[in-house]
């Protein structure tokens, strides 16, 4: 593919810049440093492969207005104007605009990609320099050489990238990358396993401690056996060994109770008892006499006494005793019935004052009473204003208020609705109108309408067809403006002229015709000719005339359809005329001012409706209104004549109802006041005379009742011989009554004392009786010998419980008595002692292994229960796995990039195997004339660890240079020297050379493009910069003659360069452009 | 009546493929397989099931503590105690393990001979019977149901079996036998173990492999439980029951409308978002970036970054461990024609393509260039397997160089910008 032509329209710093790369040769294109050499390169690729969507070259022209025009040569041939723009769609276009398919374009760059052509197709002096860098560092490895100068990509560097950085996961001396800290002896993996192993609970060991839990359980049980039983013999001798004592005290107190009960009968527990008791008792009966004795000598003394108080006081008269109960009795009722007397009495006489005070009392309230009513006005009867009043209507005058507002809103709404329909004018009085009724009008309007829809109808397709009509005439006209073809009128026309010129000429031909006049012959010629040609064209012409025709008949039909339309048009106009006047004749009956239009005749209507409507609501408010206000009146009247008659104030002429009854009102409320005041009066004085009446009696009641009493006292007082006031009299009672007491309580006193006196002796002979029965119990002569049995008693007993004592002991061992006597008779004691010392000893042996055993069972047992499921080793085999994944992880990242670098070693060595001939073969020519022959031969050598290595021959004659220092740019011969001329390695190659060589390397591997077809335009950006003059013209000889192969453009800010050119290339061959 | 069918416990396995990273929530995955064992037990107490089946593998083979015996022994006293029996045949795992040889087991277990099938019912009025024969060595390839006596009349009869059927993926084939041979045997239901993946072969007979109760890597997907079977009069009704703690998943992000790492980053949020809440429990995730995507190279170059950001992302869950992040993305230009590798490509990449197509061809070739490599002798043995650095696996070997073509391709085109 080549550029024919390049134009950046808009694109960076360039607007309209256009550039001819037709030419075949080399183009070298001049520009200052910043005249946007580096910006032409970069269109040429984005013309090719699209704008980058963020460019950065849209500074001075609009993102969206970016765009380059080209015109591209494929390898057939083939020319394709494109256009690239800066759109996401249809970023491709052709000159006019239209949309171009990327795949247009892509044909013509047969299968280059866009890294492909970037980094193969175009160079700059930084890549040039870096490949010639990128030998030295391959030390000349072939392969490396090779793949390298493929492209500006350094893959080879790409390759120590990924090596770095597997390293950097793993290396087999490392020690802090990841999978290094990770696998080996030390590493985490091998750590957590080692922790999960410790923490495994193997089955074995868990049987074992479960066997020797087992084991320690059994054998404490043995131990635990072998000591009970030695336990058990241990006890029974220690058994024996106090059994010794208690045998021994039990027969002593046995031999004690035998003495004991020798000396006599022993008294039971219970004759002990008794005895007690019976001296207790007897001693408390002896003193019991003695008291009774001293307190009857004392009420005998008190017994004198009252009798002396008693004769001082004096007995009561009458029958009866004078001392005693019976008296007691007398003496009390008779204190009673003075008691009654004297407060009866008293009360009597209070009472009669008291009754005596209230007859006055009510005598002069009766008076007052009398002298009030005499003081009340004479009454008048309100009932005859009360009916008056009561005869008014509730709420009449409000009534009256709000019809009186309702009316006068009523008429205000009239008003305005009458201003509102003026326009209809419409008499004050509606009655007159007579309107047509609401069928008839409706029919009639609709009438009305709808031959107005078809006025309007037949107006409007009068009007199409009008226009229609217009249109087909214009279109007629303008197809006779143009040279219309002959119609069969014309031919008719012409043919009727040709035949009355023949008619007019054959009389001439006739022989001895008259002459025709000079002219007619050619007339008639030319109405001939215009005949046959009217009738020609009219052959050739048939569709224009059909079309002619058709127009025509169009037109004429046309005329037709408009004269029918305006025939409707005119009767629809007549029939709605005729509406018009039965739309007249409708209203002429009423009595309205104008006819209303049609329009207006339903409004007019529902105006009529509107004031009927109100003036029916104004009228009935006025006549409510009326009836109200004289019902009114005639209450008013009324009430002033009541109210007069009533006694009330001389009421105003004008007063209004509601006023009159208020006056009224209060009126009558006065006179119901004085009537109620009246009454009262009457009442009270009814009252006063009653209530006076009762006092009388009252107050003559009382004074019988004091009358009866004194009369009673005379006689009381008589009876018993007694005299005084009822306080003497009751004084002289109570002395006496009080001496009858006391003697009374001295005599009971004694009575009881001597009842005592009897019982305490009965008590007596009771206890002697007892005290008997004891001492023949106890074969008893004496009291004495009673006490002694008594003391025998009380010994045997403690005996006993002693011995019991003792026997409860020997029983408890768990052996009857008997055999306990036969076991210590059996036994020495001193033997027995030896030999229980010696089973302590060996039950402490055996409690001791017994305690250890326990405490092993139970560690064992611990253990046991220790194990309890616990996950302690699952949680590390977990760790142990997520140890594991990190090596996954890692490890599979290393394979991978280790996998990334062999495909890349594989990439490169096929590619030196595939194209080391011919590569090698082609950069040999390119590098012998770079190099102006200085070099002759590219030669695959073997390197010193075996691997190819690339070296260049030099030249016979060709002078070695010294060796090469850094930045020199003369060449050393190294390694090897052959008859040929040195082998040079790139190590022994000066940079200028190296770069030389590079490039060569670079241009012969363009060749195989060629070759496929696939050649593209070649981008030298300044490659020359570090060439001297000599080795620029060789350069530039080399592109000239790779420019027949590949478009090659030259891009350079060294003006001096096109000097180099034109001194070495044929000017057909050199073309420079200017830019910036 | 209602019955609980389990299978493949494997008690204390751990987690596989998860690398601990910082935030990892390690301690919500710890011991999994336990608390889905405790849920089992749980599970059998709260629908009160007349019996729990156990079809083998209850332990690892090569697992060794006894610790984890006497975890299983603990679940099993706790069903006894709430008068559930509980019947077991040893699988593969089961007869290879040392510790289950050694375990006692409670009165309310019956493990099923191996010398020959035996049947049990727990008592007399029971309206079950459980048939059953477990593995006496690791590779039992005879058919053991043959042996399996015939259905008594008038129970439910349930076969208790580990096997592999005819073969499935993945599984080893065990006590290989047949749906038809099962099925002549008149039973009502086959409790089968084995295979991990739920899987209800036949519905007459019922015939059900339950699954694994907890998922253990990433190819052990999905909810993990058992099958509570109820039996009513004319018909039984199967249901499975979730029984794992931690789901394991895989998230497909689909990269195609991505245009770099971020925007994947985005769409692997949402499906990760997607993923947990459809989980509705912990998640150990591995998220596989597909697609032809525009982000590719990018996300070839910068793998790491991918990875770190998707592990923040994943913390927004605090119970998500993303145990790998692969992506398994293509370049948009690239043609997906296999034959016309890399067409679209500049030569360089063309190149790399077709030399990797080389290499993949000859399977020795490429597994010796991997076993060249110096790390790969330093490699311990458990690393060197299934799942994981599976030299011995030609489709691993190729997936790997694939990745490493990208990888370069990538690096290439980096290089080339």
């Amino acid at each position: 593919m080549r550029i024919r032509s390049l134009n950046l329209v808009r694109y960076g710093r360039f607007t309209d810049c256009a550039l001819e790369f037709d030419a075949p040769g080399v183009h070298i294109v001049v520009g200052p440093n910043e005249a946007g050499k580096s910006t032409l390169r970069s269109a040429v690729g984005e013309l090719l492969y699209g704008i980058h969507p963020q460019t950065k070259l849209d500074f001075l022209h609009a993102m969206q207005d970016l765009r380059i025009d080209a015109r591209l040569q494929g390898a057939d041939g083939g020319v394709l104007d494109v256009v690239r723009l800066k759109k996401n769609k249809d970023p491709l276009r052709t000159p006019d605009d239209r949309p171009l398919p990327q795949g247009t374009l892509d044909r013509l760059l047969a299968g280059v990609d866009k890294d492909d052509f970037r980094t193969v197709f175009a160079l700059d002096h930084e890549e040039l320099r870096d490949g010639g860098r990128a030998l030295l560092e391959g030390k000349g490895d072939l392969g490396e050489a090779l793949f390298e100068s493929r492209s500006s990509a350094r893959l080879t560097r790409i390759q120590e990238q990924l090596r770095e950085q597997y390293k950097q996961l793993y290396t087999s001396r490392g020690k802090n990358q990841p999978l290094n800290l990770l696998l080996g002896v030390n590493g985490r993996v091998a750590q957590t396993k080692r922790e999960r192993e410790s923490a495994l609970l193997d089955p074995r060991e868990y049987q074992r401690i479960k066997d020797a839990a087992e084991q320690a359980r059994v054998d404490l049980d043995e131990l635990t056996a072998a000591w009970r039983d030695d336990q058990s013999e241990l006890n029974r001798m220690n058994r024996i060994r106090q059994a010794y004592a208690t045998v021994g005290e039990r027969a002593r107190l046995t031999n004690d109770r035998n003495a004991l009960l020798a000396r006599g009968m022993a008294a039971a527990a219970h004759v002990q008892e008794a005895y007690g008791e019976l001296d207790r008792e007897r001693r408390s009966l002896t003193e019991s006499e003695s008291n009774a004795r001293g307190e009857l000598d004392k009420i005998d003394v008190q017994l004198a006494e009252v009798q002396l108080r008693a004769e001082a006081a004096g007995v009561l008269a009458g029958d009866g005793a004078s001392s005693g109960p019976e008296y007691a009795a007398r003496l009390e009722d008779l204190l009673v019935r003075v008691d009654e007397l004297r407060d009866t009495g008293r009360e009597a006489d209070v009472r009669w004052d008291e009754a005596k005070k209230a007859v006055l009392k009510r005598e002069q309230e009766l008076a007052r009473q009398e002298g009030a009513f005499a003081q009340l006005p004479e009454p008048v009867d309100p009932t005859p204003l009360r009916a008056g009043l009561k005869a008014v209507p509730e709420g009449l005058s409000g009534r009256i208020e709000v019809l009186y507002r309702q009316t006068e809103a009523a008429e205000l709404k009239l008003e305005k609705s009458r201003k509102r329909h003026a326009r209809f004018a419409l008499p004050e009085e509606l009655g007159d109108v007579a309107e047509p009724g609401e069928r008839e009008l409706a029919a009639q309007l609709k009438r009305i309408g709808e031959a107005e829809t078809r006025l309007a109808e037949a107006a409007r397709r009068h009007e199409e067809e009008s226009a229609r009509e217009r249109e087909q005439r214009r279109a007629l006209e303008s197809f006779l403006a143009a040279d219309p073809p002959p119609s069969e009128e014309d031919l008719e026309r012409i043919r009727a002229q040709r035949q009355q010129l023949w008619t007019r000429l054959r009389p001439s031909l006739a022989e001895g015709g008259p002459a025709a006049s000079p002219e007619l012959a050619p007339a008639y010629e030319a109405a001939v000719t215009a005949a046959d040609e009217t009738g020609d064209r009219m052959r050739r012409e048939i569709q224009r005339i059909a079309e002619r025709r058709r127009l025509e008949l169009a037109v004429r039909e046309s005329a037709d359809r408009v004269a029918e339309l305006a025939e409707t048009l005119a009767g629809a106009r007549d029939a709605r005329e005729q509406l018009d006047g039965a739309w007249q004749r409708l209203w002429e009956a009423g009595a309205l001012a104008a006819t209303p239009t049609p329009d207006a005749a339903e409004d007019l209507m529902r105006a009529l409706a509107e004031l009927r409507e109100l003036s029916e609501i104004c009228a009935q408010h006025r006549f409510d209104l009326a009836a109200d206000e004289a019902a009114a009146h005639m209450h008013t009247t009324r009430l002033q004549v009541l109210l007069t008659e009533a006694g009330g104030p001389a009421a105003a002429e004008d007063l209004r109802l509601p006023e009159l009854r208020e006056l009224a009102d209060e009126r009558q409320a006065q006179l119901t006041e004085a009537a109620r005041t009246r009454t009262d009066a009457t009442t009270k004085i009814n009252e006063a005379r009653v209530t006076l009446a009762e006092a009388e009696r009252e107050e003559h009641d009382v004074a019988q009742f004091v009358e009866g009493i004194r009369r009673t006292w005379a006689e009381l007082t008589a009876a018993h011989g007694l005299e005084g006031t009822p306080d003497a009299v009751k004084t002289s009672l109570e002395r006496m009554r009080k001496v009858e007491e006391d003697r009374s309580r001295l005599h009971t006193q004694r009575e009881e004392l001597h009842a005592a006196q009897r019982k305490t002796q009965e008590q007596q002979e009771r206890t002697q009786a007892e005290f008997a029965r004891l001492l023949a119990e106890c074969e008893a002569v004496s009291e004495d010998d009673l006490r002694e049995a008594i003391a025998r008693g009380t010994q045997l007993r403690r005996i006993d419980d002693q011995l019991d004592l003792l026997l409860a002991t020997l029983s408890g061992q768990g052996l009857s008595v008997e055999q306990l006597e036969r076991e210590v008779a059996e036994h020495d004691l001193d033997e027995l002692v030896t030999r229980i010392v010696e089973w302590e000893q060996r039950v402490g042996e055996l409690d001791e292994a017994r305690t250890a055993k326990n405490t092993e069972k139970a560690q064992r047992e611990l253990e046991l229960r220790r194990m309890d499921g616990a996950a302690t080793a699952a949680e590390k085999a977990e760790a142990v796995e997520q140890e594991l994944a990190a090596v996954v992880t890692h490890g599979q990242e290393y394979l991978r990039l280790y996998l990334a670098e062999r495909l890349l070693l594989e990439n490169i060595e096929a590619y030196r195997q595939q194209h080391q001939g011919p590569v090698l073969s082609r950069a040999q020519q390119v590098f012998a004339t770079l190099t102006s022959g200085r070099f002759v031969q590219l030669v695959d050598d073997t390197g010193p660890d075996g691997k190819a290595v690339l070296r260049a021959r030099r030249a016979l004659g060709s002078a070695p240079a010294p060796a090469p220092a850094s930045g020199s740019d003369s060449d050393s011969d190294s390694d090897s020297i052959s008859a040929d001329g040195p082998l040079v390695g790139v190590e022994g190659m000066s940079e200028g050379t190296r770069d030389q060589l590079y490039l060569a390397l670079r241009l012969a591997t363009l060749e195989r493009y060629a070759d496929e077809g696939r050649a593209m335009p070649l981008l030298l950006d300044d490659v020359l910069m570090t060439f001297d003059d000599a080795r620029s013209a060789a350069a530039l000889r080399v592109f000239d003659e790779l420019a027949d192969r590949f478009q090659v453009i030259l891009l350079t800010h060294h003006a001096h360069l096109t000097e180099v050119a034109a001194a070495i290339l044929p000017a057909q061959r050199l073309h420079v452009h200017r830019v910036g | 009546m209602k019955l609980l069918h389990a299978a493949d416990l494997h008690i204390d396995s751990p987690m596989r493929g998860l690398e601990r990273y910082p935030d990892a929530p390690a301690e919500l995955l710890r011991g999994a397989t336990r608390r889905a064992t405790e849920n089992l037990v749980a599970l059998a107490r709260a629908e009160r099931v007349e019996g729990v089946l156990l079809a083998g593998d209850v332990f690892d083979g090569d697992w060794r503590d006894f610790e984890t015996a006497l975890f299983f022994r603990r679940q099993l006293v706790a069903l006894e105690e709430a008068g559930i029996p509980v019947y077991l045949v040893s699988g593969n795992h089961d007869a290879a393990s040392q510790i289950s040889r050694t375990l006692s087991y409670p009165d309310n277990v019956t493990v099923f001979d191996t010398a020959r099938p035996q049947t049990a019912r727990p008592r007399a009025d029971a309206g079950f019977v459980v048939h059953g024969q477990g593995y006496a060595r690791r590779d039992v390839t005879e058919n053991l149901a043959v042996g399996y006596p015939a259905a008594i009349p008038g129970l439910f009869n349930i076969g208790l079996l580990h096997t592999a059927l005819t073969g499935r993926d993945g599984h080893d084939r065990y006590a290989p036998c047949t749906e038809q041979e099962l099925a002549a045997l008149g039973y009502d239901y086959w409790a089968l173990g084995h295979v991990h993946t739920r899987e209800e072969v036949s519905a007459e007979p019922h015939i059900v492999f339950p699954g694994n109760i907890q998922g253990r890597h990433a190819r052990e997907d999905g909810p993990k439980g058992c099958t509570l079977i109820t039996v009513r009069p004319g018909r039984t009704e199967l249901e499975h029951r979730d029984l794992d703690v931690v789901r394991w998943a895989r998230i497909e992000v689909d990269a195609s409308g991505a245009a770099d790492l971020d925007e994947v980053c985005g769409l692997a949020q949402d499906a990760l978002d997607r993923a947990r809440a459809a989980a509705g429990k912990p998640l150990a995730a591995r998220i596989v970036v597909v697609g032809r995507s525009e982000a590719h190279a990018e996300l070839w170059r910068e793998r790491e970054r991918l990875g770190a950001e998707l592990r923040a992302l994943a913390q927004d869950h605090d119970d998500v461990w993303l145990e790998k992040v692969r992506a398994a993305t293509s370049a948009p230009q690239l043609s997906t024609d296999p034959a016309d590798e890399g067409a679209g490509a500049g030569e360089l990449v063309r190149g790399i393509l077709r030399t990797a197509r080389e290499l993949r061809a000859d399977e020795d070739q490429l597994r010796r260039a991997i076993e060249k490599s110096d790390l790969w002798s330093r490699l311990p043995a458990e690393v060197r397997g299934r799942d994981r650095l599976d030299i011995a696996d030609a489709a691993w070997c190729g997936q790997l160089l694939d990745e490493a073509a990208d990888l370069l391709t990538a690096v290439l085109e980096e290089n080339a910008a």
